[in-house]
């Protein structure tokens, strides 16, 4: 039975779930409060000790905001991270280079992070490009820059798997062309001259009387990319004084393909197959001495379970912190609980009855808990928001946080056990004797 | 490297030898081993492991070299603890690693195709008892030409790959 | 409006003790008849709260029988006590006791909050409504944070008689009013109770408050003083 029952559990959709989790979190509440507050009003009095203790109340609200804002925060901020990272990184499917770091080359072929790497020769270029589930092959020849701009040399057909088309202009047809990212510092029209290198360590005028024309604009991708001008592979070689990857009959020709005894290295080879199997064969076909085969996303995987570790460590402080403030959000119950001891009495003396007195409380404390935690999550959602705004204008990199359900658990499962906690104090109330209540 | 020669080497050598395309096309609904042998080379399946855990399915990772002259194709599995043994790969999707089942994948006459963490891997869904690390198991890999046999090891729950593999035997 | 007639009161062999203990009041045997008003006087810490506060079943340990018509405080539980002070008893405090927050009708038709039956929660309404503006506060949504000492005490009148109780119970009422304030509230209080055949019983040190009972007890180290005479 409790196989079917895990059977039928995880045979849910997804969102059926997690709608399940929140209901499962809400409803000893909803029922609790039910059959306290049934037939009852204790509005009046639960709002007349809300105002008569504003300040402090407005304390307590701000100390549950913040500590459910910092879990909040800390959960949203990390998932956008997660899936913007992955995201830019989704149009690469299968890298090939060199043997070295997997987590260098993705940082400088998928982020345009600049590093220097050995070169893949020509040989092993058309052994990929020929390869019979190689579907696209292409160079990705990055090192030079403009006004801190990468430039790319690359082929057409990437920047159509990249972008699935311009936005504006055309695509390079000779030397002298480039297309810019849709946040690169040329326009259509803009003729620049590359510097090579990049950053403090770029040489202006080591290209000098090289010049391109943007002629294309790419649409926004969300990727570092967005930042890069992408010029045609022979045009960086020829820059560089090298081969330009055709035979001189053919020096004019942009694209594949390239002539093996004049290709003179790639760094890195974006290559991506059509078949869904036959990535992971090339995978591991091109996993030997002379090459290195990598997923991206595999990469990434690893780096986001180093980062789930640090996720895990974080949540355990968020819910210890979260532990914390519920002991103090009860401590300071239990505290204002004496402030109110008097009036309480007073009603308990006139005869209302012990589950009235008990709903007041109750949703006294309710109130405080639940404004406190509605505040915290838009406290934590606004943080993330700004923050992951702050990596996208920084990384390129396109960070959006949101509100998912790992969030809404974590509130309402903060909210239903400071709830259950908050019915202590309420029950204290009623143990207290009245007389003397009545005369401090 | 010969994993025969390693005494601790778990893995199993199947030396599955390939029937010519005529005879696999025969009418054995289950081929077995005898069947099918004929041909030039073999398949030799070594390193199979599993992470150790309690969790409803897990991943088997395991080196396939195709030291024959003709591509074979892996199917999927079977084993006696798992309900079922389906051929998966890694993405990344939103963020999130997920594994989709892929029908088949070839493995090119000549070639090793390594089974590894974040690629492929043969998934065992409904495990029916925990993964203990340094215990062993056994599964039946299928491929087009039949399936081999072999027993699997359970390494630790952080391991990135066979405990054997890369040593020079 | 309804009238509730009063209830007699009947204690007999009553004893209170305190926690430790120590018997703190004794009372052989009082009888308050129905619609009468009696004043308790004595000295500070003599026992007078403490026979309030025990013949409202307030007092924890208690012993004797102390009979409102025939409910017996002592034998009920905890639960029925509150049910019986809710639909019986009327209170009116030293210090008013009212919630500052709510406006004078909030206060007055406080018991509207905890009364399950929608029928008697409007005629409470109604009964508070009707009470303040006898009683001169019919501009009654001000917060009562804003009223005088003797206004706050009227709100509390009319709270105590909002559910239209048989008996009504008060504790110093007058001490923390000024003279002319004092009597016109004592004024009111007699009249109220006397118009709707109400028992009274109020504690107090104010001699112009005794004379306008028409009985007044004495209490002296924790008992009922014999003889105790009629009102002057």
């Amino acid at each position: 039975m409790p196989d079917r029952l895990e059977d039928a559990w995880n045979n849910l959709p997804v969102l059926a779930q997690d709608i399940a989790v929140l209901a499962g979190l809400v409803a000893p509440l909803v029922v609790i409060g039910l059959i306290i507050v049934r037939r009852l009003n204790p509005t009046p009095l639960a709002g007349a000790m809300l105002w008569r203790y504003r300040f402090s109340n407005a304390l307590f609200v701000t100390l549950i905001a913040i500590s459910v804002g910092i879990g909040v925060g800390l959960i949203s901020q990390e998932r956008a991270l997660r899936t913007g990272t992955a995201n830019a990184a989704d149009k690469f499917d299968l890298i090939i280079a060199a043997p070295g770091s997997e987590m260098t080359m993705m940082l400088a072929a998928v982020y345009l992070q600049p590093s220097d790497v050995p070169l893949l020769d020509g040989q092993t270029y058309s052994e990929i490009a020929n390869h019979e589930n190689v579907d696209l092959a292409a160079p990705i020849a990055f090192g030079d820059s403009y006004r801190g701009a990468p430039v790319v040399g690359t082929t057409a057909d990437f920047i159509d798997h990249l972008t699935g088309g311009l936005e504006e202009g055309e695509i390079f047809t000779a030397h002298t062309h480039a297309v810019s990212g849709a946040l690169a510092p040329a326009q259509i029209g803009d003729t620049f001259e590359p510097a090579h290198g990049h950053g403090a360590a770029a040489e202006q005028g080591a290209h000098a009387g090289v010049t391109y024309e943007v002629v294309g604009r790419m649409p926004p991708t969300g990727s570092p990319w967005d930042r890069a001008i992408l010029v045609p592979v022979e045009a960086v070689w020829d820059v560089h004084g090298l081969a330009i990857g055709h035979a001189p009959e053919r020096a004019d020709q942009i694209g594949p393909p390239f002539d093996a005894e004049y290709f003179p290295g790639t760094p890195a080879v974006l290559v991506r197959a059509e078949a869904l199997w036959a990535n992971y064969s090339l995978r591991s076909e091109f996993t030997r001495g002379d090459t290195m085969a990598f997923f991206p996303g595999a990469v990434l995987a690893q780096l986001h379970s180093v980062m789930g570790d640090v996720r895990q460590v974080m949540s355990i402080m968020a819910i210890v912190t979260q532990i914390l403030v519920a002991a103090s959000v009860l401590t300071g119950l239990v505290i204002l609980m004496r402030l109110f001891a008097r009036r309480l009495a007073l009603l308990r003396a006139l005869g209302a009855p012990d589950r009235y007195v008990f709903a007041v409380v109750w949703s006294y404390a309710g109130a405080l808990i639940g404004a406190g935690a509605l505040l915290g999550l838009v406290l934590g959602y606004g943080a993330a928001r700004v923050i992951s705004r702050i990596i996208t204008q920084r990384t390129d990199i396109l960070v959006q946080a949101s509100v998912g359900w790992p969030e809404i658990h974590l509130v309402a499962g903060f909210v239903a056990i400071t709830m259950l906690l908050a019915l202590a104090p309420a029950f204290m109330v009623l143990s207290r004797n009245i007389i003397t209540d009545l005369r401090a | 490297m010969n994993p025969l020669r390693h005494p601790l080497t778990s893995a199993l050598l199947a030396a599955a030898l390939l029937a010519a395309p005529a005879l696999a096309s025969d009418d054995h609904a289950h081929h077995d081993e005898d069947s099918h042998v004929a041909g030039t080379g073999a398949v030799e399946l070594v390193h199979a492991w599993v992470r150790a855990g309690d969790d409803d399915t897990t991943l088997l990772f395991v080196e396939i070299e195709n030291a024959s002259d003709r591509n074979v194709t892996i199917t999927g599995g079977e084993s006696d603890i798992a309900t079922s043994v389906e051929l998966v790969g890694f993405r990344l999707k939103d963020g999130e690693t997920v594994y989709e089942p892929l029908p088949q994948v070839p493995v090119r006459a000549g070639t090793t195709m390594t089974l590894a963490p974040n690629g492929l891997a043969l998934r065992l869904n409904g495990v029916t008892e925990p993964m203990v690390e340094g215990d062993e198991h056994e599964i039946e890999i299928e491929f087009d030409f039949g399936h081999v046999d072999m027993h699997f090891q359970v390494e630790p729950a952080d391991a990135t790959r066979h405990s054997h593999a890369g040593h020079q035997h | 409006m309804t009238i509730s007639q009063g209830l007699d009161l009947r204690a007999h062999d009553v004893k209170v003790r305190a926690p430790g203990g120590r018997t703190i009041l004794s009372v052989d045997h009082l009888k308050v008849p129905a619609g009468t008003a009696i004043g308790v006087r004595g000295p500070s810490g003599a026992g007078k709260s403490t026979l309030l506060y025990a013949i409202a079943g307030l007092a924890g340990d208690v012993s004797g029988r102390i009979a409102w018509g025939d409910t017996d405080m002592v034998a009920l539980t905890h639960g029925a006590r509150a049910a019986f002070r809710r639909s019986k008893m009327g209170f009116v405090f030293q210090d008013f006791l009212l919630f500052e927050e709510l406006s004078a009708l909030g206060n007055a038709a406080l018991a509207a909050s905890y009364v399950h039956d929608s029928g008697a929660r409007q005629a409470i309404c109604e009964r508070a409504r009707q009470h303040l503006e006898d009683l001169g506060l019919g501009d009654n949504r001000r917060k009562v944070d804003s009223f005088s000492g003797g206004e706050r005490q009227r709100v509390a009148i009319a709270r105590a008689l909002a559910n239209d109780p048989p008996v009504l119970l008060a504790d110093e009422p007058t001490a923390s009013l000024d003279r002319p304030t004092a009597d016109r509230l004592v004024d009111d209080l007699v009249a109220l109770t006397r118009s709707g055949g109400k028992t009274l019983v109020a504690v107090s040190h104010d001699p112009a408050l005794h004379e306008r009972m028409d009985r007044v007890i004495d209490i002296i180290d924790g008992n009922l003083a014999a003889g105790t005479p009629v009102h002057a």
